[in-house]
């Protein structure tokens, strides 16, 4: 043993297992991880087919509301040649557009006499436009090969059947309008079950829904019209998506009759009679928020200027300005500057304002001796006003009104202070009309101070 | 005048510490230690470290194939969007005619590496499915393809495209990625492990 100069390595026990079936088991969790996010995040496959897929490519996007829902991932022609499937992943978050209901088409560039849309494919990609639907989970769609007249029917909005001897030239996506305007779509054109008459489905948009009352008339409007008399020649025409589609006009008498609800049948009658055109009945438009049977305030930009004593400059400020019974409600500022020389100019007209005719109350003021031959809003259609309610408020002709929600709103002395994050300006809004929507009442104006919005009573309470 | 037990055990030095000392027969579930740094010195007969080996290229074979299919790159230009996988990559440029280029990117970027992990697995796995000739005929084939295995020069062709491309197109690192680090990192250390002695040691019995 001494001999040997070498020592003998030891000899351990070693679990030599460890090492390797922790790497193996790792990779193989690694793995799980990887496949799982990645299924979670690819969303959901759905299989759309078309007779013609114009020009759709894999990698083109799927559009909802104006934002990315989806990548068209595969495209292909049927096996039976008569059309073309198309293979939509939808983002995870946008599963829920796989239900029944939801419409799919389409958006390339259009145009022609019925219109002109698609115009942002034409330097851009095609993209498939959706419109969700509520029914049950569904994979499979038939896409429309058109996008549809009215792409959601906002259940706000009106729906109603018109009875026609006969079709003219109506067809689906025609027009409905008012005075011009457009405010509705004809959604169908089909003969009636018994055959005696054409009916045309029209949807009213829900800003427009108190135009139509029971008393209200259609007439079809063909786009062009000749007129021929002995000294005169004249051509009308509505509008050129009239001229192809045909249209449906629609007035309300003066005195209107009550609302209508979805569903009312009217009669389409062939042409216009010269009285209907004279209508001119206040309706409320634009807000759905107050009842049917609301008066409209109708507001004037007024404008006040004054002279400055140093530099002799003009200091001017305009303002909303609301014609009633008792005289003109304005903002304080505007109605009683406290400058001298102060002058009013509304409607064109300049009224020197003075001590005497012009009544102070809060931070709003009253202008006695204007008198105007124009619809002044009735004594009875104002009212005081107590606890913080739903609002809206008025902003002029051609400007939606706003609605106030009474939770933004704040009791304050005599009025309602607006919570500032309702962004109210004091040059647009100004002595802008606040209508209760309860009743339809007028109960206060809005006075902007500083970005701070208040709403100041138009009547006291007593 | 020669010890019977000292002359029987074969000498080595260690290679730590270069002790050299004689290794005693070291039997399965065991190994030998240095008597002075106590580092490993003996392993049981054709173990070698082959079945760290054998686990490292199991794990590369499992992240393989995520790694070529999933996506690994995301590039975005002007709202189009595309995913690029390896995998992917590959077919298309079969598919568009480019022949070529796509046998030689699919050779060496999917198939060599592949058949290379396969292969080293086959050799180090703990289970009799090989004579020894065909192992030395296995490993022989390693070492001559195994040179044209381009998996890792891949990554970095990836990585410079996420930086290059910066400017031009907005380029996001996808889900392969990791995969496929992974399996690259797993497959050059499965190279460095492999000890191609432990064939021969079985024989020696």
């Amino acid at each position: 043993m001494n001999n040997n100069p070498h020592p003998t390595a030891v000899v351990k026990k070693r679990r030599r297992w460890i090492l390797p079936i922790t790497i193996v088991v790792a990779a193989a969790i690694l793995a799980a991880v990887l496949i799982s996010s990645h299924l979670v995040k690819r969303g959901l496959v759905v299989h759309l087919t078309m007779s013609d897929g114009y020009g759709i490519k894999a990698g083109n996007t799927v559009r909802c509301r104006g934002i990315e829902v989806g990548v068209v991932e595969r495209v292909r022609i049927s096996d039976t040649l008569d059309g073309v499937e198309i293979d939509v992943r939808l983002e995870p978050s946008a599963k829920a557009l796989a239900r029944a209901g939801t419409l799919w088409w389409v958006v390339r560039p259009r145009f022609g006499l019925s219109g002109v849309g698609g115009l942002e494919t034409l330097a851009g990609p095609r993209y498939i436009q959706v419109v969700p639907g509520d029914g049950t989970r569904q994979t499979m769609f038939a896409m429309l090969e058109e996008a549809p007249p009215v792409t959601w029917l906002d259940p706000a909005g009106l729906e109603i059947t018109l009875n026609s001897p006969q079709r003219g030239s109506l067809s689906a996506g025609a027009p409905v309008i008012y005075r011009q305007h457009r405010i509705g779509t004809v959604l169908s054109v089909e003969l009636a079950q018994d055959a005696t008459s054409s009916e045309v489905r029209a949807y009213v948009e829900p800003e427009y829904v108190t135009l139509i009352r029971d008393n209200s008339r259609f007439w079809e409007v063909s786009g062009l019209a000749f007129h021929f008399g002995l000294t005169s020649f004249r051509m009308e025409l509505e509008s050129l998506r009239a001229l192809v589609d045909g249209g449906i006009a629609v007035a309300t008498p003066d005195l209107p009759g009550a609302a209508v609800s979805t569903g009312h049948r009217f009669d389409l009658a062939p042409r216009v009679e010269d009285e209907w055109l004279e209508w001119r009945p206040p309706l409320a438009v634009g807000t759905t928020d107050l009842p049917g049977d609301a008066i409209v305030p109708r507001q004037f930009r007024g404008k006040v200027s004054w002279k400055t004593k140093w530099l002799r400059r003009k200091g001017q400020r305009a303002s909303w300005l609301l014609p009633t019974a008792a005289g003109l409600w304005g903002p304080k500022e505007l109605l009683s500057p406290g400058e001298p020389e102060a002058v009013l100019t509304i409607e064109g007209e300049a009224i020197a304002l003075t001590a005497e005719n012009v009544k102070e109350q809060g931070k709003l003021a009253l202008l006695l001796s204007y008198t105007t031959t124009e619809r002044v809003l009735p004594s009875d259609a104002l009212r005081a006003l107590a606890e913080p309610e739903e609002c809206v408020v008025f902003l002029g002709p051609g400007v939606s009104p706003i609605k106030l929600d009474p939770g933004k709103l704040r009791s304050h002395r005599t009025g309602w202070e607006v919570d500032p994050t309702v962004p109210f300006s004091h040059d647009m809004h100004q002595g802008a009309v606040v209508v209760a929507s309860a009743d339809g009442k007028a109960v206060g104006m809005l006075i902007v101070d500083d970005g701070e919005a208040f709403v100041a009573p138009l009547k006291l309470p007593q | 005048m020669s010890d019977s037990t000292g002359a029987e055990l074969p000498l080595r030095g260690c290679p730590h510490c270069g002790l050299v000392q004689h290794l005693p027969s070291v039997s399965t579930g065991e190994v030998g230690c240095c008597v002075r740094c106590r580092q490993v010195v003996a392993r049981p007969k054709g173990e070698g470290t082959s079945l760290l080996t054998a686990a490292i290229s199991l794990a590369a074979l499992i992240l393989f194939p995520l790694g070529i299919t999933l996506p690994v790159l995301r590039l975005e230009q002007l709202g189009h969007s595309a995913d690029a996988s390896i995998w992917g990559g590959s077919i298309s440029l079969l598919a568009h005619g480019q022949i070529a280029v796509g046998v030689v990117v699919l050779v060496c970027s999917i198939v060599i590496p592949l058949l290379k992990l396969a292969g080293l697995f086959a050799l180090t796995a703990p289970i009799p499915a090989f004579s020894r000739t065909a192992k030395s005929e296995i490993y022989k084939w390693i070492e001559i393809a195994g040179k044209w295995g381009m998996i890792d020069v891949l990554l970095v062709a990836v990585l410079v495209a996420a930086v290059k491309l910066g400017d031009l197109v907005s380029v996001h690192p996808g889900p392969g990625v990791l995969a496929f680090a992974t399996t690259v990192l797993l497959s050059l250390l499965a190279s460095a492990t492999y000890n191609p002695h432990a064939i021969w040691e079985t024989v020696d019995e």
